[in-house]
């Protein structure tokens, strides 16, 4: 969380550095930045903070009410540290300051808040104008008078009065996302006063279901990755940058390959069906991560492909993960599995500026595959064949009789070796004044592939918005739309699983032709069957506010998501395995998804006082129109036609898919504060969804939640060294509903054809008695900020309880389904602990250093089934454990006389069953994970780490020495003679061998599956900032070069290629440096 | 009550009811109501070709006759992943045998519906309700017969409802044998003797009959096996054809049903013929024992088997079917499901068995006459009948559909056949583990002996 603290400045600088040339010009006088020299007689001490802010490159914040600008000085300092110069302008002047970035803020010194009121005065009316350091207009922002509870909200002007006051009057202001002041008032004039943004994390605004509210205030589980977060890792997928930078959070990626899908779970797999998906949210619309190609006949080598590849992550602004029942309960049921909210970036006043920022680089695959070298394959093969005691044929071992015996290829350092080269180009302009504002974008990006092929992954996009916001219009407005197309040129399979390909094995035959004289597939053919998917993502939103009264106001948020994929699979019958089904055929798809959202909201804001009141209410109605179109195009005579249907002598048009979703509900909420001391949040949802049957279409939700300030108690006030503590607590109610449509349907649908004519098949067996899933969460928390919060630290431990969980319930084939839509008659627990902390390590003027880390705890456990073991779970699952275990055989080693491999017989009848002797082999659960972030910068240089890591247990591919298949290097460590003691079994090559049949036993044993834990410098990022005086020869706002890595060093004892990934294309392993320009 | 709580009250209700039909969906466009089908005699009959289009996949259609020649001694295998048949050690997780398994009883589960569709909503004409009836009760039965010959016994399911079949045990083989002939029998009471369509693609009375024989046959019914054969070549609608390259050909004489095929090819053709353009060996050549079997000039030999070198060893393989690929016109194949000669077969079994050598010679004569071979004596005797109705059903039906395999099992004979020919032979290999997803899926079905 420093990080946060750390980049919320760096970011606070740089759009002030962009929006106050003025400022940045008087600020960024000189490079020496700590020394000053100020000479002269009765210099208004508004010169003496511009000198100084010049010389520094340091400016100034303050209230003018509380120290008069014109008032003059003289001074004598020469090349004197700063400090000093600031101590003898503010020495009895009772103002006191301090300095958070380049930013100096000047405000009362803290004895006097609390000085005695004066003798009795004449009343006076207090009138104010705040104002945040753009000067625009604060509305909202409470104004309280100190010690008496007295108190209001600024109108949309930013200004208030308070009514027959004693001056001096002793203010506290405050508004959400900017840092409260404390001030005294004298007079009757109208007093200017400024907020600065907030800068610690406390304050600064967090984004939550339809608002926003702080940190300091929140009352439930809420983490913030910011820009800069993203910004650091040159990364296609904003969700893959996710990975460890917050607590609870789960990110994995499930191949390397460009376009594949982020998996993100918040808090684990709630749901053992598919939907585990969080609700994400992009500026208040809804977006379905589902992924477009979601038939194996569309996956591609790059499986499911994530619809988030069509979100640019230089657009986001900030991704606010809610996780607990008080965040979730408002998205009621869609808030089982957490909510996404992302913030994109929007305009802000001032001059117009263009932002540049081009970097390139390389993606490398990150592992390797250990594989045994030709000498070892084939003596192990020989050995083999005479351990089964057959002679090789051609037919069962063309490896040893046919293939050339010195060729010696690593088939996963021949198929993933290559280097694939990554530009992203991105282009912003963005001003406007305080009514109206713009930010108009463009960018670019381009990765190449590290397969030995021409393929790749282009994307380009555009958005736009737009805000209008005027102190004397009470309608507001805000639009943006951002359009967004890419194209991922890939092939049709993964081709991982080539990395058992036999060393010798030839791509071609003596002709020259592709090699087809065994059952493997041949890899190059594979390079030749083409996937490519386009993709076209459009996304606008309309938030129209009007303000009724003060504090009530009326909002519309109006929401239109539309993406299209388009699909091409080619495959030449020159390129299929003559055994399979050798005619040439096309694929060619398109499957669209476009959704509707309209959520009207009333919000009312009442200050009473010592206490703040914020009423919430609303409704959404959401449609979702999902449609799919496939054409197979049969049997070309010219391989080259290949490009279109027309040339193909049979187009097969599978019936087009379509489904329409609709959803409604109501939401409220009440927040209330007393004192920002005691808080309480209470949320109510009521929902109804399309997805279930008649009579179970509606359900309820809601959550309490409470938190304790005990720092703003008067007996803890006073222990300097504690500067925040909260208590906190949750719990509530949510659903999910992420279920196929239409599950309750008894329908038939076309299947094929029969005698030309279209046959019709039954869907699904309909059941409509399933209904809402619930997830009910309980959380409970800590946060402590000690020494000024520059060690920040919270603790959080939640227990989730999911019962009715909607399940494609799982159907033996004799049912003549595999699964249907049912409520699983189970309680499943997620328990877990969460831990953050972050720290301030050293801060001075040229060099800070800030670190921060998480670490989360995971548990998941069955705690009830209902006849379980008569239910078709029985094999699969086990009361008290996880619902990630997996069962198989307990391998018990290698027999010492014999060679072959053992596995416990739990019941002693003398032969192994399924039924019988599975026990839990594995658990896919991390056991933790978690991520430290470390950002150092010294003067321009500024340097950030990130290591990420992982205790968890991974499958690995089965070592059977002999069989035809290349084998890890660990089977050189086999068993070759009576008396040896290793894991590995004897080689053999034959099916109806007794070792060789114990050994495909392997596959279904914990053999398989080992540590795959893992600590990963996940990212590295250096960059430089031109200093002040060169750009302002250069007449740049800002310019930066940096270098970023990802993926660089992975430690693990893991045995195969990626410990992330497993059996899939590894990551990738990123370099790429750049350039960022402001003009 | 207030004014403005009445309002308030009225304001909510009127949310939701509205609320019910802002969430109201229908039916999507690309899908029929079951209502809709079984009240329609057009879309009830797409749901019955549903079922034959699902035989004549890949699976089982096409696949089932490559394994069970692999397991028998008909096949082998070049394909090395494959040998698992070849050495009779199949895994109970290959997919192959659970795709197998899955689209059967996809099969029985659409006939289940049809027939409990058809009771439920009584919409459809009566003469279409009978046909479609019989259709779906001689699917089912079909289906059942390749599931108690493969894995013996398996669940016996004849609804549709879940919390009936999801945990169902296995069943006795005698159970499901007359589970089968009660399908037949119904069947063929509601069938008709013509086909439906102009093709030989929909199951008649003919097919249902020919069916029947072959179940009689297998239950040790001789007379009424040799009784409802002889209804069928009675019939005179088909007839073993001389020409043996025609045989396979859409709509040939001795065909009785076949499984319509697009474009006139089978995925079977691609299993055996070899991709002249990509290779010039098919993977799943004959045995030698089997090609052993013929006698000199067997036309059978000539015209339904080849030969290819492979690393210098001379194989043969299987050509019945000549489409890889799209046809020629007039020489579409369509997959053959039942045909005329083994009615004859079966007669001369049941004959035999009956002690009527006279018949059991005839019939024989019949097909060994059209193949060129010399025909039988006429003192020929009993037991002699018995090894040439073997001879011949493993010459005249081969690859289709795993006739040796299952015939092999009937006869008792499989195990000192396999005994004699592969070394690792195991009794218990004469059925197929079930899947093992099956039972993980299901606690109450036990797997096939010598497979735990």
């Amino acid at each position: 969380m420093v990080k946060h603290v750390c980049k919320a400045i760096r970011i606070l600088l740089l759009t002030c550095c962009l929006l106050f040339p003025a400022i940045l010009q008087a600020a960024r006088g000189t490079a020496d930045s700590s020394r000053v020299t100020i000479t002269g007689k009765n210099i208004s001490l508004n010169n003496v903070f511009k000198s100084i802010a010049r010389q520094t490159g340091y400016y100034f914040v303050f209230d003018n009410a509380i120290i008069d600008g014109n008032e003059k000085v003289s001074l004598r300092y020469k090349n004197a540290p700063w400090e000093d110069v600031l101590a003898y302008v503010l020495k009895g002047r009772n103002v006191s300051w301090f300095k958070t970035g380049r930013r100096i803020y000047l405000q009362l010194a803290e004895t006097t808040k609390n000085a005695p009121v004066m003798n009795p005065a004449p009343h006076v009316t207090i009138r104010g104008r705040i104002t945040d350091i753009n000067n625009q207009p604060i509305p909202g922002a409470t104004v309280v008078l100190t010690g008496t509870g007295r108190g209001m909200t600024t109108n949309a002007n930013g200004e208030f009065e308070l009514f027959n006051i004693s001056p001096p009057a002793s203010l506290h202001i405050s508004s959400l996302g900017y840092r409260t002041v404390d001030t005294i008032l004298q007079s009757v004039r109208l007093h200017d006063i400024r907020l600065a943004d907030a800068v610690n994390t406390l304050d600064a605004t967090v984004v939550i279901g339809y608002g926003s509210s702080s940190r300091r205030l929140l009352t439930g589980a809420i983490s913030r990755i910011t820009a800069e977060q993203l910004e650091a890792q040159p990364v296609a997928n904003a969700l893959a940058a996710l990975q460890g930078q917050a607590p609870g959070v789960q990110v994995t990626s499930t191949s390397g390959l460009p376009g594949a899908q982020v998996k993100l779970f918040i808090r684990g797999r709630n749901s053992i069906a598919a939907g585990n998906d969080p609700l994400f949210i992009i500026d208040g619309v809804p977006f379905d991560i589902t992924p477009l190609n979601n038939t194996e006949d569309l996956y591609g080598a790059a499986g499911r492909i994530s619809p988030f590849n069509s979100i640019n992550p230089a657009d986001i602004e900030s991704i606010d993960i809610l996780k607990d029942a008080d965040a979730t309960a408002i998205y009621g049921s869609r808030g089982a599995n957490g909510v996404v909210l992302i913030t994109t970036k929007k305009g802000t006043p001032g001059k117009a500026k263009a932002d540049l920022n081009i970097r390139t680089g390389i993606g490398v695959t990150a592992g390797d595959m250990p594989m045994l070298n030709i000498r070892d394959y084939l003596a192990l093969r020989k050995e083999a064949f005479v351990n089964d005691d057959i002679r090789p044929s051609a037919a069962n071992a063309p490896d040893l009789l046919l293939w050339d015996s010195t060729q010696n290829t690593n088939w996963f350092r021949k198929l993933l070796g290559g280097t694939a080269p990554i530009t992203n180009a991105q282009l912003n302009m963005s001003g406007g004044n305080s009514y109206n504002n713009y930010l108009v974008g463009g960018h670019f990006y381009k990765e190449g592939t590290v397969l030995p092929a021409d393929l790749g992954y282009r994307r380009g996009g555009f958005r736009a918005s737009f805000q209008h916001q005027h102190p004397e219009h009470r309608l507001e407005a805000n639009f943006s739309a951002s359009f967004m197309a890419d194209r991922n040129k890939s092939i049709a399979s993964d081709i991982f699983n080539f990395y058992a390909l036999p060393p010798n094995y030839p791509l071609y035959d003596s002709a020259g032709m592709l090699y087809w004289g065994s059952a493997f597939d041949n890899p190059e053919a594979h390079m030749r069957q083409q996937a490519e998917s386009k993709t076209n993502n459009l996304l606008t939103n309309l938030v129209l506010r009007y303000r009724l009264s003060p504090g009530l106001t009326l909002k519309t948020s109006l929401g239109l998501s539309d993406i299209k994929m388009k699909q091409f699979f080619s495959f030449p019958q020159s390129t299929q395995h003559p055994n399979n089904a050798p005619t040439s055929f096309i694929r060619s798809a398109e499957n669209s998804r476009q959704s509707f959202i309209v959520e009207p909201q009333a919000d009312y804001n009442l200050g009473l006082g010592k206490a703040n009141l914020h009423v919430l209410a609303g409704g959404t109605w959401q449609q979702t129109t999902r449609k799919g179109i496939l054409a197979i195009g049969q049997g070309y005579t010219n391989e080259a036609d290949m490009t279109s249907l027309q040339y193909a002598d049979t187009i097969i048009r599978r019936p087009d898919t379509y489904a329409l979703y609709r959803y409604v509900s109501f939401f409220t909420r009440l927040t209330f504060d007393w004192q920002k001391k005691y808080l309480l949040n209470v949320s109510y949802r009521r929902d109804g969804s399309s997805r279930f049957g008649p009579g179970r279409q509606f359900g309820d939700f809601g959550a309490v939640g409470l938190a304790w300030v005990f720092t703003e108690e008067p007996f803890l006030k006073q222990l300097p060294w504690l500067s925040f503590g909260k208590v906190r607590a949750s719990g509530g109610i949510t659903g999910n509903d992420q279920i196929t449509d239409y599950q309750y349907m008894r329908n038939y649908g076309n299947n094929a054809s029969y005698l030309g004519e279209n046959t019709l098949a039954p869907l699904r067996i309909a059941d409509n008695n399933y209904s809402w899933e619930e997830n009910r969460k309980m959380e409970a928390a800590i946060e402590l900020g000690f020494l000024q919060d520059k060690l920040f630290f919270s603790a959080a431990k939640y227990c989730n309880r999911s019962s009715n969980q909607l399940v494609g319930y799982q159907l033996p084939g004799i049912t003549g389904f595999t699964s249907y839509q049912a409520n699983l008659p189970a309680v499943v627990e997620n328990t877990g602990w969460e831990f953050e902390v972050r720290t301030s390590n050293i801060s001075n003027t040229n060099f800070q250093w800030t670190t921060s880390a998480n670490i989360s705890f995971f548990n998941n456990r069955l705690k009830k089934f209902h006849s379980l073991a008569v239910s078709s779970y029985a094999n699969a699952y086990v009361i008290g454990q996880s619902l990630n275990i997996l069962r198989g055989y307990h391998f018990t080693g290698v027999d010492p006389l014999t060679g072959l491999v053992q596995f416990e017989d739990l019941n002693k009848d003398g032969k192994l069953s399924t039924l019988n002797d599975f026990v839990t082999i594995a658990n896919l659960d991390p056991a933790y994970y978690g991520g430290i972030q470390n950002d150092l910068s010294y003067k321009n240089f500024s340097l950030g780490f990130f290591l990420q890591f992982n205790k968890q247990q991974g499958v690995v591919p089965a070592v059977r020495p002999g069989e035809f298949a290349n084998q890890l290097t660990q089977s050189l460590h086999r068993w070759r003679q009576p008396g040896d003691i290793t894991s590995i079994s004897r080689s053999t090559a034959t099916a109806g061998n007794t070792a060789y049949d114990q050994s495909a036993k392997l596959a279904l044993s914990n053999a398989v599956y080992e540590d795959a834990s893992y600590l990963r410098l996940k990212n590295l990022f250096i960059t430089y900032t031109l200093p002040a005086a060169v750009l302002k020869r250069l007449k740049l706002q800002l310019c930066r070069i940096y270098l970023q890595g990802q993926n660089l060093v992975t430690v693990t004892g893991y045995k195969a290629a990626d410990p992330e990934t497993q059996i899939l294309v590894p990551a990738l392993r990123v370099i790429t440096s750049g350039i960022q320009l402001t003009l | 009550m207030s004014y403005r709580v009445m309002c308030f009250i009225l304001c909510g209700l009127l949310l939701t009811i509205s609320c019910k039909q802002l969430i109201k969906v229908d039916s999507p466009a690309d899908e029929i109501p079951a209502e809709a089908i079984y009240t329609d005699d057009r879309l009830a009959d797409a749901a019955v070709a549903d079922l034959y289009y699902q035989l004549s996949d890949y699976f089982p259609g096409n696949i089932l006759p490559v394994l069970n020649g692999m397991t028998a001694d008909e096949l082998t295998t070049l394909n090395s992943s494959q040998l698992k048949f070849v050495n009779n050690a199949i895994p109970s997780e290959d997919v192959q045998v659970l795709s197998c398994w899955r689209k059967l009883y996809q099969v029985i589960y659409g006939a289940n519906a049809m027939l409990e569709g058809i009771t439920q909503y009584n919409g459809l004409s009566p003469a279409k309700a009978r046909q479609l009836a019989g259709e779906a009760m001689f699917l089912r039965a079909f289906s059942y017969y390749y599931l108690v010959n493969c894995w013996g016994e398996v669940p016996l399911i004849t609804v549709t409802d879940i919390n009936q079949t999801a945990l169902a045990p296995n069943a006795r083989i005698i159970a499901i044998y007359q589970q089968i002939t009660r399908d037949l029998s119904d069947a063929s009471l509601l069938l008709s003797a013509s086909y439906v369509t102009g093709e030989k693609v929909r199951a008649n009375k003919w097919s249902v009959l020919s069916m029947l024989a072959r179940v009689y046959l297998h239950q040790g019914r001789w007379a009424e096996a040799a009784a409802a054969a002889s209804q069928v070549i009675n019939a005179g609608d088909y007839t073993p054809l001389i020409s043996l390259d025609s045989v396979f050909l859409r709509n040939s004489r001795p065909a009785i049903l076949q499984l319509w095929r697009p474009e006139g090819y089978t995925f079977i053709g691609q299993f055996f013929l070899p991709a002249a353009a990509t290779s010039n060996f098919s993977f799943y050549p004959f045995t030698n024992d089997f090609m052993q079997e013929f006698e000199p000039s067997d036309k059978r030999k000539s015209s339904w088997t080849n030969s290819f070198v492979f690393a210098g060893s001379l194989y043969y393989n299987a050509c019945k079917y000549r489409n890889r690929s799209a046809a020629a016109p007039g020489r579409e194949e369509y997959l053959m499901m039942l045909r005329i000669e083994e009615q004859y077969l079966i007669r001369a079994e049941a004959a035999a068995m009956l002690n009527q050598t006279s018949t059991a010679i005839a019939d024989l004569n019949v097909l060994r006459v059209r193949a060129g071979l010399p025909p039988l004596s006429a003192d020929t005797m009993r037991d002699s009948c018995l090894v040439y109705v073997e001879k011949e059903r493993r010459r005249e039906l081969f690859t289709e559909w795993g006739d040796r395999w299952i015939s092999l099992s009937r006869t008792q004979r499989l195990d000192s056949v396999m005994k004699a020919l592969k070394p690792g032979w195991k009794k218990t290999a004469a059925l197929y583990p079930i899947p093992q997803e099956e039972l993980n899926r299901n606690p109450n079905l036990k797997q096939n002996e010598g497979y735990q």
